[in-house]
């Protein structure tokens, strides 16, 4: 057992024996049991991604106690486990109350990879001799695993008072090893999968004022962010490097940053015409500092690195972000309701302007920023008892400052809705929305003739600003047509189409479809069933041609230089169901069938059938079953034992991972892959058996 | 811990008014007999005012007509009953929660949805939660026991959401590791989508902070909202992508040399072609830093380092 197990265990015993001794109100239970995978089928780890199923014990509890003054709750979930938590609440009513806590994540990304680098887990990877082996049985192997462990803590003093005071702290430390893709040459060469050190650690603090009656709310925020990362590069040896005392380097996701803002917020309710106004507005800034490099690693010599002669020596990163928001929201008679709204959003970079320049070549930095206003008014009214219309309009515009292609992004959506409650046991909702985006294209002189690369910028549309006409449906209905029956579904349809797209995605569609229905027997059984299916089709057009030569989509194709599209469609099934059996008063049954299955392909077309393309079959399909069975015996009224068995089987096939070789060669080039997400497949089989002792 | 209990000492007793409720309606006065709502000694508990009629309204008629579904009472559950009216009992005692500042301009207000929808008013035991069991569906499937609506209290109405969640990756809430409402504000929010923060982005980078930057080379669309790329409830794709990568790229970028090119079927590893930019991470194999890059010259502005 544990050091925290023990400690856990030992604190809400004790804790909850003397708050029964000295006749508190205290609710909970202490769940103690021991816990055995059958791990022999699951080589990648997908089965543990986020869960601790080493063989051991489980721990696990949750106890409250309260007064007429006080209150006091701990709770513990997977005690002394990779994922576990541990939570504390209390306080005095009316006057403060507090909470710590402690979340461990567990994120293992791919268990068993190997790499011919030496050095995982530092920030230098490198290999020995003159080129990595391609021999796997003379690699390195490791896991691929990030844990998360967050550490918080709030306290709010009110004093019985209309005003307050609340400070929170937490800190985020994430430690482990993820993969990194790494050009060996440049482009699209070769590439070696690189374990790469995680070790960043986010540490926040806030604290806000605030007075709040039952008709107006005021408060102030202040909350002030720092990150760190303890690995500023990832350097590692490039296999093309024959000198091993040369390392190639390569800059880690995020540099340290402080981030800080300030948030103030209004609520005034009871107004006229049974009125609540809320006003927010927000300011921050987002910095950090650190020296430009002034090189890059270069696959042909000489120079092996390349001077990239920057206009600055030092990175000051600075975006400042101003946001408001005001929302009226009104009732001004029994059957109507009306909500206006406004929202403002600006993201200002000042970050430094970095300029490289190698050559006669400049490679310029773009400080990303934008302006954003929305505001829109909807309304439901009444028709009748049992009937409600709803509409409304929402606009957003956009200006997208860096954005070379488009300007001036409106977005105006407009929804009807239908509310039936046609009985006390039948709800239905029927929402059609209808959205339409228009920009302003900056690109349709890009180029100077077809022979120009850029070119190819006349005929492409991003999706996330293109020019779109969206519709989409949403249906719900919730039937209980006698006591303890109870049946949903939920469908929805929707459908993107860019309007003026030639080169990018120009359609996209959603179909779902959720049913479930729950049917309880009271005292004989509970049983709850559903059924999910979801289709998604992606439609995209797409030109391949060779560098300086043709970048009209309207030139003649040749085998070189041709048009083809893709259409890429998924479909996703589940269904399964639970069954709840009290067989007498102190056996209860428990069990329960989840089946998943997805299937995707994606199709593709050219002009002239040039490329001779191949469909995908296998577009990511996985098929997952899970049986859940569990026996709960209640000993006495404070005491019961469970013992369950659980069975996982998890299947997937992606044509990026089959028929998986670390050292592939494409061409005469040699790659070294480490498995990443390589192998998710397992067959899990968990037992656990537990005794609880419920505090009453 | 001594100290604890001492203070914790002398609890209260339910209210007695209770008593008659209890004759046909016993199983939900015990219930509520272990939460805050039925201690008496709580000065603004219901049990210290008028008990079962805090809530449901005056009983007389009920109790007169010897109970009865549609008598006299406020029924929470009843779907014919509207949220305003149920929602107006609970906020008698509420409102002045910083919690629902911005409950009255919130979309689940604005849908008719009620505080009991999501809250067990009268509070069950909380159920056991066993490792490895707990990921395990059947528990998903049943309402969330606990007076704090959880995940599966969500997805009783966000089906959709609930099949994502499900999906290989998604973050881990059906793990029970986060909850909805780490994100969003079920309360309300003035964001778009009920969350917590002024942004998405400002909201992923929350726990992502390794990728807020700034960075000397900015990717725009991923500054603009990490939504372009991402779908945070769940995928069939690795890295919660809404599509694979390629694809996701492509639908942005065509350019000479590869970002155009038709990446089919013989690229895979076990295919005619073998393509770099086609199996494992596909672009990711050499495009690592596709959320921002620091490195100098191309390597930067390609996000290859």
């Amino acid at each position: 057992m544990k050091k925290t197990q023990i400690a856990v265990l030992i604190g809400l015993a004790f804790g909850a024996t003397a708050a029964a001794a000295q006749q508190a109100n205290g609710f909970g239970y202490l769940e103690l049991g021991v816990l055995a995978t059958d791990k022999s089928n699951s080589e990648g780890g997908k089965m543990r991604e986020y869960r601790d199923l080493e063989d051991g014990l489980i721990l696990n509890g949750d106890y409250g106690v309260f007064n007429k003054n006080y209150y006091f709750n701990i709770q513990g979930d997977n005690v002394g486990r990779d994922d576990q938590f541990l939570g504390a609440r209390g306080g005095m009513y009316d006057t403060f109350k507090y909470s710590l806590y402690n979340n461990k994540i567990l994120h293992n990304l791919t268990l068993g990879a190997k790499s011919p680098l030496s050095g995982i887990g530092s920030d230098t990877v490198t290999f020995s001799g003159a080129s990595p082996s391609t021999n796997t049985a003379t690699w390195n192997t490791f896991d691929y695993r990030v844990k998360r462990d967050n550490w918080g803590g709030a306290f709010e003093w009110s004093k019985n008072s209309p005003w307050y005071l609340r400070a929170t702290v937490d800190e985020l430390k994430t430690r482990g090893t993820r993969p990194l893709g790494g050009a060996i040459t440049s482009p699209g060469g070769p590439f070696i999968e690189l374990p790469t050190p995680v070790a960043y650690t986010t540490s926040n603090f806030s604290l806000e004022g605030g007075y709040t009656t039952r008709t107006q709310q005021y408060s102030v925020n202040w909350m002030q962010s720092k990150f760190t990362n303890s690995n500023d590069f990832l350097n590692w040896r490039n296999p093309i490097q024959a000198d091993p005392t040369l390392l190639d380097r390569t800059t880690t996701a995020g540099q340290d940053s402080d981030y800080s803002k300030l948030s103030l917020q209004g609520v005034w309710k009871q107004l006229p015409m049974r009125s609540a106004l809320t006003a927010r507005a927000g300011w921050s800034k987002l910095t950090n500092s650190f020296p430009v490099n002034t090189y890059f690693y270069q696959d042909t010599a000489p120079p092996l690195f390349t001077p990239t002669t920057p206009n600055v020596t030092t990175f000051n990163g600075d975006v400042r972000y101003k946001n408001a928001s005001f929302t009226l929201a009104s009732q001004p008679t029994k059957q109507l309701d009306t909500r206006v709204y406004y929202n403002y959003y600006d993201r200002d970079n000042r970050s430094t302007h970095v300029i490289h320049t190698v050559g006669t070549t400049t490679y310029e930095s773009e400080e990303a920023h934008f302006t954003k206003h929305n505001f829109g008014v909807e309304g439901g009214f009444k028709v009748a008892a049992r009937h409600k219309l709803s509409a409304g309009i929402d606009r957003t515009n956009v200006k997208p400052g860096a954005r070379p292609d488009f300007d001036n992004v409106r977005e105006t959506r407009v929804f009807a809705q239908w509310k039936a409650t046609a009985t006390d046991a039948l709800a239905a909702r029927l929402k059609y929305q209808v959205l339409q985006r228009r920009s302003d294209f900056l690109e349709g002189n890009a180029g100077t003739g077809p022979s120009d690369d850029v070119y190819i910028e006349r005929f492409m549309r991003r999706f996330d600003l293109a020019p779109l006409n969206q519709d989409q449906i949403k249906l719900m209905l919730d039937w209980s047509p006698r006591d303890y029956l109870s049946l949903g579904l939920e469908a929805i349809f929707k459908v993107n189409k860019y309007k003026d797209t030639t080169i990018g995605r120009t359609k996209d569609t959603r179909d779902e479809y959720y049913l479930t229905g729950t049917w309880t027997v009271p005292d004989k059984y509970s049983l709850t069933l559903f059924a999910d299916f979801e289709q998604v089709k992606y439609e995209s057009y797409h030109r391949q041609w060779v560098n300086g030569n043709n970048a009209n989509v309207n030139a003649a194709p040749t085998s070189t230089q041709f048009n083809w599209n893709q259409t890429i469609k998924s479909k996703n099934t589940a269904y399964g169901g639970a069954l709840d059996v009290p067989v007498n008063a102190k056996l209860k049954l428990r069990g329960s069938l989840w089946i998943e299955d997805a299937d995707g392909t994606a199709e593709f077309a050219s002009q002239n059938n040039f490329g001779t393309p191949l469909n995908i079959p296998n577009w990511d399909a996985y098929k997952k079953t899970a049986i859940n069975l569990r026996g709960i015996y209640a000993l006495d009224k404070n005491w019961d034992v469970t013992a369950g068995l659980a069975h996982e089987h998890f299947s997937s096939d992606d044509a990026q991972l089959s028929n998986y070789n670390y050292t592939i060669k494409t061409g005469t080039n040699q790659n070294f892959l480490s498995g990443a997400y390589a192998f998710p497949n397992y067959t899990a089989n968990i037992l656990y058996l537990t005794a609880k002792y419920n505090f009453r | 811990m001594a100290a604890l209990a001492a203070l914790f000492a002398a609890g209260p007793a339910l209210a007695s008014d209770f008593d008659t409720c209890k004759q046909c309606h016993a199983d939900k006065v015990a219930d509520l007999a272990k939460t805050l709502h039925g201690q008496q000694g709580l000065k603004n508990s219901p049990a210290a005012n008028v008990g079962c009629q805090s809530c449901h309204g005056d009983a007389s008629e009920h109790v007169k007509a010897s109970g009865g579904t549609k008598v006299g009472l406020i029924r929470m559950s009843a779907k014919d009953v509207a949220a305003d009216v149920k929602n107006d009992k609970c906020l008698s005692c509420h409102t002045t929660s910083r919690n629902l500042a911005y409950w009255e301009m919130s979309k689940h207000k604005v849908q008719d949805v009620s505080c009991g929808d999501c809250h067990n008013i009268h509070g069950t035991d909380k159920g056991a939660r066993v490792a490895g069991a707990t990921a395990f569906p059947n528990s998903r499937l049943l309402k969330g026991p606990a007076l704090i609506p959880n995940s599966d209290t969500c997805f009783t109405c966000h089906k959709d959401k609930r099949a994502q969640a499900n999906k290989p990756s998604h973050h881990p809430v059906v793990e029970g590791k986060i909850a909805c409402a780490d994100c969003h504000n079920p309360h309300g929010s003035p964001t778009e989508g009920m969350i917590k923060a002024d942004s998405v982005n400002q909201l992923c980078t929350t726990c992502h902070a390794e990728k807020r930057g700034p960075f000397v080379f900015q990717h725009a669309p991923v500054e603009e909202n990490c939504l372009n790329c991402h779908n945070p409830h769940g995928t069939n794709y690795n890295k919660l992508l809404s599509e694979k990568v390629p694809n996701v790229c492509q639908d942005c970028h065509d350019f000479s040399r590869h970002p155009g090119t038709l990446y089919d079927g013989k690229g895979a590893q076990g295919g005619s072609a073998p393509n770099t930019r086609f199996f494992a991470r596909s672009c990711m194999n050499c495009h690592n830093q596709i959320h921002g890059s620091n490195a100098a010259g191309s390597s930067g502005q390609f996000f290859t380092r």
